[in-house]
C-alpha cells in the first residue's frame, strides 16, 4: 500500500536578489566592500579545499571533510558578526572560520592535528575550536552545538553584555531532539541567535521558526545577496533582543533534463559574475585572488606539514586535576 | 552551629556560593518560584530573581547544552536534574560535550558547570525516580564526581564544586534530604572534593560506601559492634577522584574489604574499586573482596526493599569475609 502523503500547501518562496543572469535589481544599496571580501574569502575557502582534499587523497592528512559549494552560506553566516559575537559553525563551515579571521595555518594545523592545532591534535579538524575569536566547535552528532550556542547567547543576555550567537548546521540536524530543544529554549528565553540550515534537501523547510514563534527566512543557497539580506535581518533581530531566527538556505539542485543534466548553480560563480557585471571584479584580479588563495594555502599546509605531532605527555593534560 | 538536614543544606549551599559570585545561576525543571521538586532551592527565586534562578523547559538535553553554552560565555551554571534517572536523554551532552569541552579544545574551554541530581532509591518511586547512575559517570574522563551523605558534607562539598573550573556530577541521596540532619557550619566553607572520610574506625574489615548507603552500613556497623566485629567504615564522598590513598591505608590495616552500593552489580563502580585494591594491595589481603549491592535488575517498584542493600544483608558480608 502506497501510504498517504502529506503536501503542505504551498511552501514559501525561496527568496532570491540575484536574476537569472546574475543581476541585482538595485544595486546602489549594496554594500560592494562586503561582497569583493565576501568573494575574496570564498575563494581562499575553496582553494584551502581543495589541497586539504589533496593531502587528505595523498594520505598526508587523516581526515578531511569536502565542503561541498557550502563556501557562499558559510561566508554569508560570519559576516556580520562582531567581535563580541559567536560562532558555532557547522562541519562544512571552512569558509565562515576564514570570514572570522581564522588564518589559514590555524586550519592547517588543525587538519594535520599537530602540536599547534587549536586541539593539541585531539579533534577532527571539523570540531575547529578559537576561544579569541569566539569560535567553538561544533558537535558530532548534528544539532549538539545549537544548543550551546542558545546558552551563549542566554548567558549574554542575562549578563547585558553584548554579543549574540550564530549556529550553522546542516539538514540532517533536522531530526535531532536537540534542533527542537535548541529552538524551544531560544524563542522562550529571547536568546539572540541566528540559526542558519545548509538545506540540500531540494525543498524548503517550511515555516519552520513560525512553530517555535520565530521568523524562517527561505533563501537560495546560490545567491550571496539573498543571503547577506537574511543574515543582516536576523543578525538585528538577535542584537536588538527580539529572539532567535532561522535562515533556511535552499541549495539548488542539478537539473536533468533531456538535453541532459545541469549541474546545480554555484554561489561563488554567481557572486563573481554579478560583481563582474558591475565592473568590481576582473579576470585579472580573479586570477590573481586565486593564486595568492593557493599560494596561502600551499604555505599554510607547508608549515602545518613541519609541526611535530602532540607531545604524548599532552594526552594526559587539561583534564581535572592535571 | 544552625542543625540542618540535607536538603536545607543544599540550599544553605547554594545561597552562600550565589551571595559571593554573580557569575552562578541555578537553572532547572520548577527550580524557581516553585523551588524545586524536592524544596532545594526554595526561596532562592525570591532573593535572586528569575535570571540567576530559572525554570526552564523540560528537556534535559536542552538544559544542559545550554548550561554548556552558558559557561563558555562566562557563567557559572548549575543545572539541576530533577531525578538522576532523567539524566539519559542530557547523557551525550555530558559525556560528549560537558566532560570533553576542555580537553578537546585544548584547554581553551574549561566547562565549570555543576549538575545537580537527586539519585537513590528507598522513596517508593520505581524506576524513574530512584536510579543510582554514578557507574556511568564514573567511565567519563573529564568530569568529577561528588557523593555527599551528610548535611555537612553536603555544603562544603557543594561549595568546593561550585569553585571549580571542571565539571562536577553532584549527586544527591534523596532518601537522606530530609533523614539526615547535622550541624553545618554557617557561611562558605568547602570539603575537599577527592578525600574519604572515616565514619567508623575499626580492626575486622573495611566497609567502603556512599551516598544513602553509607547510612545503612553504620547501622550494619552498630549490629556487628555487638557481636565483637568492629569495621573501618569509609564514605567516599567523592568517586571521582577517588581517594586511593585512604582506601589502601585502610585495606592494608584490616586486610578484608566490603564494598556497598545501590546501583546494580555488573558494571557498578564497586568493580573498579576492588580492581583498584588489587592492583594495590593484594598481598595484604586476607579475603576475598565482597560486593553488596542492588541486583542486576532494573529499579522494582513494590519490592524496592529487597533490592536496596540493607544492614543485614551488609553485616552478612562482613561476617563472611571476616570468617574467611
Amino acid at each position: 500500500m502506497t501510504p498517504e502523503i502529506h503536501t503542505p500547501q504551498g511552501l514559501p518562496e525561496v527568496r532570491r536578489v540575484l536574476g537569472p543572469g546574475n543581476e541585482a535589481p538595485s544595486v546602489a544599496a549594496l554594500p560592494k566592500d562586503d561582497l569583493l571580501d565576501m568573494l575574496g574569502v570564498m575563494i581562499r575557502a575553496r582553494v584551502l579545499d581543495g589541497r586539504l582534499r589533496q593531502a587528505h587523497r595523498q594520505g598526508r592528512i587523516a581526515f578531511h571533510l569536502p565542503q561541498g559549494g557550502a563556501e557562499t552560506v558559510s561566508a554569508a553566516l560570519a559576516l556580520g558578526l562582531a567581535d563580541q559575537d559567536w560562532l558555532f559553525p557547522g562541519s562544512r563551515d571552512l569558509a565562515a572560520l576564514l570570514q572570522r579571521g581564522v588564518p589559514a595555518e590555524d586550519i592547517a594545523h588543525a587538519a594535520y592535528a599537530n602540536a599547534a592545532s587549536c586541539s593539541k591534535g585531539r579533534a577532527l579538524p571539523i570540531f575547529f575550536s578559537d576561544k579569541a575569536r569566539r569560535i567553538a566547535p561544533t558537535g558530532a552528532t548534528g544539532a549538539t552545538h545549537l544548543v550551546h550556542a542558545v546558552g551563549a547567547a542566554w548567558a549574554a543576555r542575562l549578563q547585558g553584555l553584548p554579543g549574540i550567537a550564530v549556529a550553522a548546521f546542516a539538514d540532517g540536524a533536522l531530526a535531532s531532539g536537540e534542533l527542537h530543544a535548541a529552538f524551544n529554549i531560544a524563542s522562550v528565553q529571547r536568546c539572540g541567535v541566528v540559526f542558519v540550515c545548509h538545506n540540500r534537501t531540494g525543498l524548503p523547510l517550511g515555516d519552520l521558526g513560525s512553530g517555535y514563534a520565530f521568523p524562517t527566512h527561505t533563501v537560495d543557497a546560490s545567491d550571496a545577496l539573498a543571503l547577506r539580506e537574511a543574515l543582516a535581518m536576523a543578525v538585528d533581530r538577535a542584537r536588538e533582543g527580539r529572539g532567535p531566527s532561522l535562515v533556511d538556505a535552499v541549495y539548488p539542485m542539478p537539473v536533468t533534463t533531456a538535453a541532459g543534466t545541469e549541474p546545480a548553480p554555484d554561489g561563488l560563480v554567481r557572486l563573481r559574475r554579478h560583481l563582474e557585471g558591475l565592473g568590481l571584479w576582473t579576470a585579472a584580479r580573479d586570477q590573481q585572488c586565486h593564486a595568492e588563495a593557493l599560494a596561502a594555502a600551499e604555505t599554510a599546509l607547508a608549515a602545518a606539514a613541519a609541526v611535530p605531532a602532540p607531545d604524548p605527555a599532552t594526552l594526559l593534560t587539561d583534564l581535572p586535576g592535571a | 552551629m544552625p542543625t540542618l538536614n540535607l536538603l536545607q543544606s543544599i540550599g544553605d549551599a547554594l545561597d552562600t556560593a550565589m551571595a559571593a559570585d554573580d557569575r552562578i545561576v541555578v537553572m532547572g525543571e520548577d527550580v524557581g518560584a516553585f523551588g524545586g521538586v524536592f524544596r532545594a532551592t526554595s526561596g532562592l527565586h525570591q532573593k535572586y530573581g528569575e535570571d540567576r534562578v530559572i525554570d526552564t523547559p523540560l528537556t534535559e538535553a536542552g538544559i544542559l547544552g545550554a548550561a554548556i553554552g552558558m559557561a563558555l560565555n562566562g557563567l557559572r551554571p548549575v543545572p539541576e536534574i530533577q531525578f538522576a534517572d532523567f539524566v539519559y536523554p542530557a547523557f551525550d551532552q555530558i559525556v560528549n560535550e560537558l566532560a570533553k569541552y576542555r580537553y578537546r579544545s585544548a584547554g581553551q574551554y574549561p566547562c565549570p558547570v555543576v549538575v545537580r541530581m537527586p539519585f537513590g532509591g528507598g522513596i517508593k518511586g520505581g524506576h524513574y525516580h530512584s536510579q543510582s547512575p554514578e557507574a556511568y559517570f564514573c567511565h567519563t574522563p573529564g568530569l568529577k564526581v561528588v557523593v555527599p551523605s551528610t548535611p555537612e558534607d553536603a555544603k562544603g562539598l557543594l561549595l568546593a564544586a561550585l569553585a571549580q573550573d571542571d565539571p562536577v556530577i553532584f549527586m544527591e541521596p534523596k532518601r537522606m534530604y530530609r533523614a539526615a540532619r547535622g550541624e553545618v557550619p554557617e557561611g562558605a566553607f568547602q570539603v575537599p572534593i577527592g578525600k574519604a572520610k572515616v565514619v567508623r574506625a575499626g580492626d575486622h574489615a573495611t566497609v567502603l560506601s556512599w551516598g544513602a548507603m553509607v547510612h545503612t552500613a553504620i547501622e550494619a556497623a552498630d549490629i556487628l559492634a555487638t557481636e565483637g566485629v568492629t569495621v573501618d567504615l569509609l564514605d567516599l564522598r567523592t568517586l571521582l577522584p577517588l581517594d586511593l590513598e585512604a582506601i589502601l591505608a585502610s585495606v592494608t590495616k584490616t586486610g578484608r574489604l566490603v564494598i556497598v552500593h545501590e546501583a546494580p552489580r555488573t558494571g557498578g563502580f564497586a568493580g573498579e574499586i576492588a580492581a583498584l585494591v588489587a592492583e594495590h594491595a593484594l598481598t595484604s589481603m586476607e579475603a576475598p573482596i565482597l560486593r553488596v549491592t542492588g541486583y542486576d535488575t532494573p529499579f522494582p517498584y513494590a519490592l524496592e526493599h529487597h533490592y536496596l542493600p540493607d544492614a543485614a544483608r551488609i553485616a552478612q558480608a562482613v561476617r563472611q569475609t571476616v570468617a574467611f
